[in-house]
């Protein structure tokens, strides 16, 4: 699709302008393929008016008024008893502390019961007993690289990871711990899921569901001890190019997230942990959740969340969130909030331990709607001052051998942390310059960088080609704590209806191998169903 | 009062009782007007008559409870539209949400069947089913905009009132739908 084709498409309805006509008439003069295209709307747009009108069926206004008068619809057949119980949040009157409170805002919160239920469907593989298989060829060189300081004596292995399956037409999607038997998760709306992050404490999962019919999303979070279900909410649209995606914990008090309205506005959103309940935090239609400054861990005060605002020339805030069972004050401005902010810096990603930050920089647009970087868009690594904040100013490029020629860079990437806050990972890279070199960013390919390797991201850092061949797309990217271990989860069937109704996806155990060993792959999860995202942690519960 | 396609046209949907008010003779007026179209567009999104017929039921059955809501007369189209929209848009994400299935609630499962089965009772063309078949390919806000533009003649302004789009989003998300429906067209053996 291009301009022309937009606008010869709206020609269709009346829905030019006196100037959209003129050019699309200059154009069309000079251009068999756009006459060809314009002929085939037309036809199309003949056939389908023409189609044949079916009568209403006859008994259909006496079924209205049957309706109408018991005073209920339908009995459809997915209420069941015990099903969601929607459960009203009361409406706050007080203002909230830090000066943010504006206007009352009481949303209800869906918690459905999820009775863990082993589903003889799935066959699990975990990720030791399965025979490792070399699917690399070609092994890119990696760069040498002194062992991380930080020694976290945890797992590598995945702790567990989601798995959507279908069976003889019926949809599950189920939660696996690894070497134990998946528990089916009961969402009402939602099929293959695309990210998801575990609670510092392990305790809760949450995630984000594609609404295949709707291209649109929807997030939950789920307490594993006891199998309860949060409604996080319905995304209409999705993140672009990465940017916006972020599942976002602090402690046991918030998980912050991005919902895009209708129209395409995003908001931030706030599941607060303490209260139970979930909150809108912004109302501006341009704000989206990067990351919580770290000190907020567990403390239940001092806690601050990055948030952004897009715009052409984009800027963060840092606020200031009380307890999560304080009263709640209602949606912010944060421009107007009178918070710590920093001008051109976009999507700022705190790593655990607080001593650096990725982040954004670049002038963005709204092609299609969707927020993404129009110019000069580039990821960016800064450390802590002795004061405690970041030197944004002084930040290096997380790509440092690219230039970006003529403002041309990055859309967007998706970034990730890894446990050790030495490691991250940048996938979905969407470049829109000249490749430096040939190849290079490729949108295909994981890159993983460590702050402690001072040259962070070249191509040298890119995980072997075979680590994501014969994927459509890679969904989710998660770091083990050791940052030399990584799950992907890799499209690899398109399914239909949207293309998330039958879709396959792989979950790949990647261990990392320095120099020109090629890295080992090994599968978890069955074949035939969308496995992964994994998360790494300890976790609670079952 | 004449209901389309019905005989027995001479009895008004909302009056059950003695009197009838002007909430329940506008929205008569509504039904009157709009249940076929309803119906009709609703067909072309699932596919199926039984399905498209609880659609319609409970559009208007919506529509009426909410009716206090309806404050202009002239955009009882696209308010109609949009909750005939969102209520097949739920109606299909329900057919298929996720939960494992007791016996006798698997048969309500299962995939819509998308071949040319119960809707070939409906639409008898040969024409007819080819279009059918490749609209049903299409993603369902595809489908929806493409329907509403083409079958309903709705400007992207109205669209946008009935999915909920801006002007410009409704432009783009129509010339994707059109592209797509070329190309299902073509497999169909419906295009020049």
């Amino acid at each position: 699709m291009n301009h022309v084709d937009e606008l010869i498409s709206a020609s269709l309805s009346g829905d030019l302008s006196d100037v959209e006509r003129r050019q699309l008439e200059t154009h069309l003069a000079d251009c068999e393929r756009c006459r060809s295209t314009l002929a085939a709307f037309s036809d199309q747009r003949r056939l389908l008016s023409g189609m044949r009108h079916v009568p209403a069926p006859a008994d259909l206004a006496p079924r209205v008024r049957s309706g109408i008068e018991s005073g209920r619809g339908r009995a459809a057949w997915w209420r069941r008893p015990g099903g969601i119980l929607a459960i009203g949040a009361s409406l706050a009157t007080a203002a909230v502390a830090l000066a943010l409170a504006l206007f009352l805002f009481n949303r209800p919160i869906q918690v459905a019961d999820s009775s863990p239920t082993p589903s003889s469907a799935i066959t699990i593989v975990s990720p030791n007993p399965v025979p490792s298989q070399s699917l690399s060829p070609s092994p890119s060189p990696t760069p040498s690289r002194e062992p991380s300081p930080t020694v976290v004596p945890v797992s590598n292995d995945p702790a567990g990871y989601l798995v959507y399956t279908l069976s003889n037409g019926n949809a599950a999607l189920s939660w696996v711990r690894t070497g134990s038997a998946p528990k089916v998760i009961k969402v009402p709306f939602g099929d293959t899921p695309l990210a998801a992050q575990l609670s510092p404490d392990g305790t809760w999962l949450a995630f984000r569901l594609n609404e295949g019919l709707k291209g649109a999303e929807r997030l939950y979070a789920y307490h594993l001890p006891n199998g309860k279900l949060v409604d996080l909410g319905e995304s209409l649209w999705q993140p672009a190019y990465g940017l916006g995606g972020q599942l976002a914990w602090a402690g046991s008090d918030y998980l912050a997230y991005t919902l895009f309205s209708s129209s395409g506005k995003p908001d931030v959103w706030l599941f607060r942990l303490r209260a139970g309940d979930v909150r809108q935090l912004t109302d501006t239609g341009d704000a989206f959740a990067a990351s919580f400054m770290p000190s907020s861990s567990g403390s239940g005060s001092g806690i601050q969340l990055w948030i952004s605002r897009a715009a052409t020339d984009p800027g963060s805030y840092l606020v200031p969130l009380p307890p999560s069972n304080a009263a709640w004050g209602g949606p912010i401005d944060p421009a107007a909030s009178g918070l710590t902010s920093v001008a051109g810096v976009y999507l700022p990603l705190v790593a655990p331990d607080g001593k650096h930050v990725i982040f954004w920089r670049g002038t963005m647009s709204t092609p299609g709607g969707h927020w993404s970087f129009g110019q000069g868009g580039m990821p960016y690594l800064a450390g802590q001052t002795p004061s405690g904040g970041f030197d944004f100013v002084g930040g290096q490029q997380l790509f440092p051998g690219l230039m970006p020629v003529g403002g041309e860079a990055f859309n967007g990437a998706s970034i990730a942390w890894g446990p050790d806050s030495d490691a991250f990972a940048v996938w979905n890279t969407s470049w829109t310059g000249q490749p430096q070199p040939a190849g290079f960013p490729d949108s295909m390919r994981v890159y993983l960088g460590h702050v402690s390797d001072g040259q962070l991201i070249t191509p040298a850092h890119a995980l072997d080609s075979a680590d994501t061949s014969g994927g459509m797309a890679v969904v989710d990217v998660a770091i083990a704590p050791d940052g030399m271990h990584l799950a992907l989860t890799i499209r690899t069937g398109s399914g239909s209806e949207g293309g998330t109704y039958g879709a396959t996806a792989e979950l790949r155990y990647v261990t990392r191998r320095l120099g020109n060993d090629p890295d080992v792959v090994k599968l978890i999860g069955s074949s035939g169903a969308w496995n992964g995202p994994a998360v790494f942690g300890t976790l609670v519960g079952p | 009062m004449a209901f389309p396609g019905r005989a027995a046209a001479e009895t008004p949907v909302s009056a059950p009782r003695a009197g009838t008010t002007s909430r329940e003779a506008a929205f008569d007026r509504l039904f009157e007007e709009f249940s076929a179209p309803i119906f009709n567009y609703v067909l072309r999104m699932v596919s199926d008559r039984d399905r498209a017929a609880d659609i319609t039921q409970d559009t208007f059955i919506k529509a009426y409870r909410k009716l206090d809501s309806l404050t202009d007369d002239a955009s009882a189209r696209s308010w109609l539209y949009r909750i005939a929209t969102n209520t097949a848009i739920d109606e299909m994400r329900r057919r298929r949400f996720v939960v494992p299935m007791s016996d006798d609630e698997v048969r309500h499962a299962r995939r819509p069947d998308l071949r040319p089965g119960p809707e070939a009772q409906v639409i008898s063309t040969m024409v007819d089913e080819r279009l059918q078949r490749a609209l049903q390919r299409l993603k369902p806000n595809h489908r929806q905009c493409l329907l509403l533009s083409d079958l309903e003649d709705m400007s992207a302004q109205q669209i946008g009132e009935v999915m909920g789009l801006s002007y410009g989003a409704v432009r783009t998300l129509l010339c994707r739908a059109r592209g797509e429906m070329r190309r299902q067209l073509a497999t169909e053996g419906l295009t020049r």
